[in-house]
């Protein structure tokens, strides 16, 4: 028996095996990059759901892990040279199957006013402030340089501690990171029926860059409502014309569909009428949306990053140790 | 003389070369291990891979798309089948128990048989194909296919002449199954397009797939590190993202992932130690035999050698072609408003303008119809199909002052560009005003149809 698990030890922990295993892998990738496209992407989903893929996987690990242990057993200067390459290997694939598996990932729309309970966690977060990172003036002539002053940011609380969000470093709350993915402008919409208020609130889309068209609907009105930013003015440099934004009070081109019929266009600047309605637009808000994110093999990940760049020159270095030896 | 003859010259003394300097190294290979059966299995696979390459361009033609891809696999695979040998002649028992079956005939012999199909099959018929679209492109097949034989009749020429020397070279010398493979992987990237002057080599695609790899392991990182997709980071943060997709970063890191194992196996053949010989009688004796394996060691080493240099001439050889690589946008969706379609001559995203190409969509009912804008050298603007009359719809790119039709790769002056006839792209009448440009729907509809029902050449003759 004795005989038995040494000579399977043997096996997992053999160059042999470690290099078919590799090899089995680039088979993989080669005929999923060649023939379905997304390789890497169809590796991580078979990862996650394939048993086989999961099985050898988990081989590879215990076949490193073996040789680890056996290099530990070496000597001080064997396992010096070798070990921290080989160990942070062996934590950086456990991290990555760790995050195959168990990663939770939601990707959630909010505004200020708003709150949000990630369904792993027992607390909720209420959004206290979107701070708009928009410049005031956006001139097309200067697209290179972008419509923001800086990052965006959003504040978050659970009724005692505040926590402020940006795009980069997601921020530990709990067990799950927050950051921001996308930020917006929600034009305030207010439609009414002669001097009665039908509906009003904040519509969340997609305008910028300036330029950029969305739509939207009132239900149960069968309208569908195409918005986009407009400019405020022409503005001339080096003579040529280009147009001026403002983003702080946006205006707006509006055109207002029935079906496939055009029932009213135009400007922001007064209320469009239309069928005997009135649509009006009041100061914007700001949405974000934020990626919320639970993953266990995020740790291990890092601390396996770390070991192999530290592993990799202790590995390669060879006559000095052997001075040193001496 | 006309263009294409040479180009179709080329074609024929490309697949000619090939073939029969794979069948000269594999000969080579096996001079001493196998009786001339063993030769006589290996021409008849040869033969079997032209007819079937054959059969297949005329009654498989719709699977072109295939082979391409089976040519770019056999060349992953057979570099892959090059390392695992390289690490088995390094002591790794690799194939565990099925080692013995290299000393069995039958075993070697079937592989002998085979492996020209699996070598050469897929590469003749896209040749073939290419050619057969090249005589209908034309109109002159005697001309195209006299030419590729040229071409053939050529490389048979070369052959017999190299074929003398090969005994004087010792070539089977240099050769043991890695370097073969290696080898014979080479003379696929060199010679495994088919698309005539337009891509003669694999290494492109080599290329391609290998910076995705990169790009795919890179962006699987910042996914784990949760770095957004997104221009939203200060400026530093996302330029130095941008660093790690770069082109010099990825080459380099492409490079590597593909030259790395046979650097290992390099730097194994020259600085591992020699074996000790304990049973050696003298002193001399062992060292003969050590030096004996330290010149066998090299000579094998010699192939290794040569593909790595291979590699990184062909890899930065085309880096003046990838410069010039075909560009094609992703078309942007456009609707209609009262049965026209308006698209802005300039928008804070796009300036027709340009000299770029744009490309553009339109739904009318189950199709998607694409067309084209772009600004000719004269300044007029040109509309078109994002079609032509000859070839299936796959559509156009550009590169610099042509339009490349991406089925037949055939370029096309952007100066040209809205006259019909040829692989030119179907014109569209529109109407060019200061603001926008103005197509009818009705019009699009109609050219689109036409295409369909392969009625195109019919009706741009009236």
């Amino acid at each position: 028996m004795k005989l038995l698990l040494k000579r399977l030890l043997d096996f997992l922990s053999s160059k042999e095996l470690f290099l078919w295993l590799i090899i089995l892998w680039i088979g993989y990738y080669l005929t999923a990059a060649i023939w379905w496209k997304e390789a890497f992407a169809h590796f991580v989903i078979s990862l996650k759901y394939n048993p086989i893929s999961q099985g050898l996987y988990i081989v590879l690990i215990t076949g490193l892990a073996i040789r680890l242990v056996r290099i530990l057993k070496e000597g001080r200067h064997q396992a010096l040279k070798k070990a921290p390459l080989l160990f942070g290997l062996v934590i950086f694939l456990l991290g990555f199957f760790l995050s195959a598996i168990t990663k939770n990932v939601n990707y959630v729309l909010m505004g200020e006013g708003e709150s949000y309970s990630p369904p792993w966690e027992d607390y909720t977060l209420y959004v206290d402030k979107v701070i708009s990172p928009l410049k005031e003036e956006y001139i097309d002539l200067e697209e290179d340089k972008g419509f923001l002053k800086y990052e965006p940011e959003v504040f978050l609380s659970d009724g005692e501690r505040q926590w402020k969000i940006g795009p980069y470093p997601p921020k530990r709350i709990g067990k799950t990171y927050f950051h921001i993915l996308d930020f917006g402008i929600a034009p305030g919409v207010r439609l009414t029926e002669g001097e009665k208020v039908l509906r009003e609130g904040y519509m969340a889309l997609r305008l910028l860059p300036p330029g950029r068209r969305d739509h939207f609907e009132i239900e149960p009105y069968p309208y569908r409502f195409y918005i986009k930013l407009a400019p405020d003015k022409v503005v001339e440099r080096d003579k040529v014309k280009g147009r001026s934004f403002n983003l702080k009070m946006p205006r707006y081109d509006l055109k207002i569909l029935k079906g496939e019929e055009t029932v009213a266009e135009g400007l922001s600047d007064t209320k469009i009428e239309f069928d005997g309605l009135g649509l009006s637009f009041f100061e914007p808000a700001y949405w974000v949306r934020m990626e919320v994110v639970r993953d266990k093999g995020l740790p291990f990940i890092v601390s396996g990053i770390i070991l192999i760049i530290i592993g990799i020159p202790l590995r390669l270095i060879r006559w000095p140790l052997k001075i040193l030896r001496h | 003389m006309s263009f294409f003859i040479p180009e179709a010259f080329t074609v024929g003394l490309k697949e000619g070369v090939k073939v029969l300097s794979a069948t000269l190294l594999i000969l080579c290979f096996i001079k001493d291990k196998l009786p001339p059966i063993g030769r006589k299995l290996h021409l008849l696979g040869l033969i079997l891979s032209i007819l079937l390459s054959i059969v297949l361009s005329i009654y498989g033609s719709i699977y072109k798309a295939e082979s391409t891809k089976f040519i770019g696999y056999s060349f992953g695979l057979l570099y892959i089948g090059s390392v695992m040998a390289l690490y088995q002649s390094y002591g790794l028992n690799l194939m565990g128990p099925l080692r013995r079956l290299k000393d069995y005939r039958l075993f070697i012999g079937l592989l002998l048989l085979f492996a020209p199909l699996f070598l050469f099959t897929a590469e003749i018929m896209g040749s073939l194909i290419f050619l057969h679209d090249l005589s209908i492109i034309k109109e002159k097949s005697f001309a195209t296919y006299g030419s590729a034989l040229g071409g053939i009749l050529a490389s048979v020429f070369l052959y017999l002449l190299a074929y003398r020397y090969v005994d004087k070279l010792h070539i089977g010398s240099f050769l043991g199954l890695p370097q073969l493979l290696l080898s014979l992987g080479i003379i696929k990237l060199l010679g495994g397009g088919v698309k005539g002057f337009a891509e003669l080599s694999l290494i492109p695609s080599v290329q391609k797939g290998l910076v995705k790899l990169f790009h795919d392991m890179t962006h699987q990182l910042l996914i784990f590190f949760m770095v957004p997709d997104h221009p939203l980071l200060t400026i530093s943060a996302w330029n130095f993202i941008g660093i790690l997709f770069g082109r010099n970063i990825t080459t380099v890191a492409a490079l590597s992932i593909l030259l790395l194992p046979p650097l290992i196996f390099l730097y194994k053949a020259f600085f591992d130690p020699l074996p000790e010989f304990p049973d050696a009688r003298s002193g001399a004796e062992k060292r003969r035999l050590k030096a004996e394996v330290r010149t066998d060691r090299r000579r094998k080493a010699f192939p290794v050698i040569i593909f790595i240099f291979v590699i990184l001439w062909g890899w930065y050889s085309t880096a003046g072609e990838r410069a010039a690589t075909l560009y094609n946008p992703k078309p942007t969706p456009v609707t209609e408003d009262k049965g026209i379609i308006n698209i802005p001559l300039k928008d804070p995203t796009t300036d027709l303008l340009d000299g770029r190409l744009h490309k553009f969509s339109f739904s009318s009912g189950e199709d998607i119809i694409k067309f084209i804008v772009i600004k000719r050298l004269t300044g007029t603007l040109a509309v078109c199909l994002d079609a032509c009359e000859i070839c299936p719809p796959e559509g156009y790119g550009q590169r610099e002052e042509h339009v490349i039709c991406i089925y037949c790769m055939t370029p096309i002056p952007v100066n040209t560009v809205g006259e019909p006839g040829g692989c030119n792209p179907i014109p569209l009448e529109a109407s060019v005003t200061e603001r926008d440009v103005r197509i009818e729907v009705v019009e699009i509809q109609k050219k689109w149809q036409d295409v369909k029902t392969g009625k195109t050449k019919e009706s741009l003759t009236r």
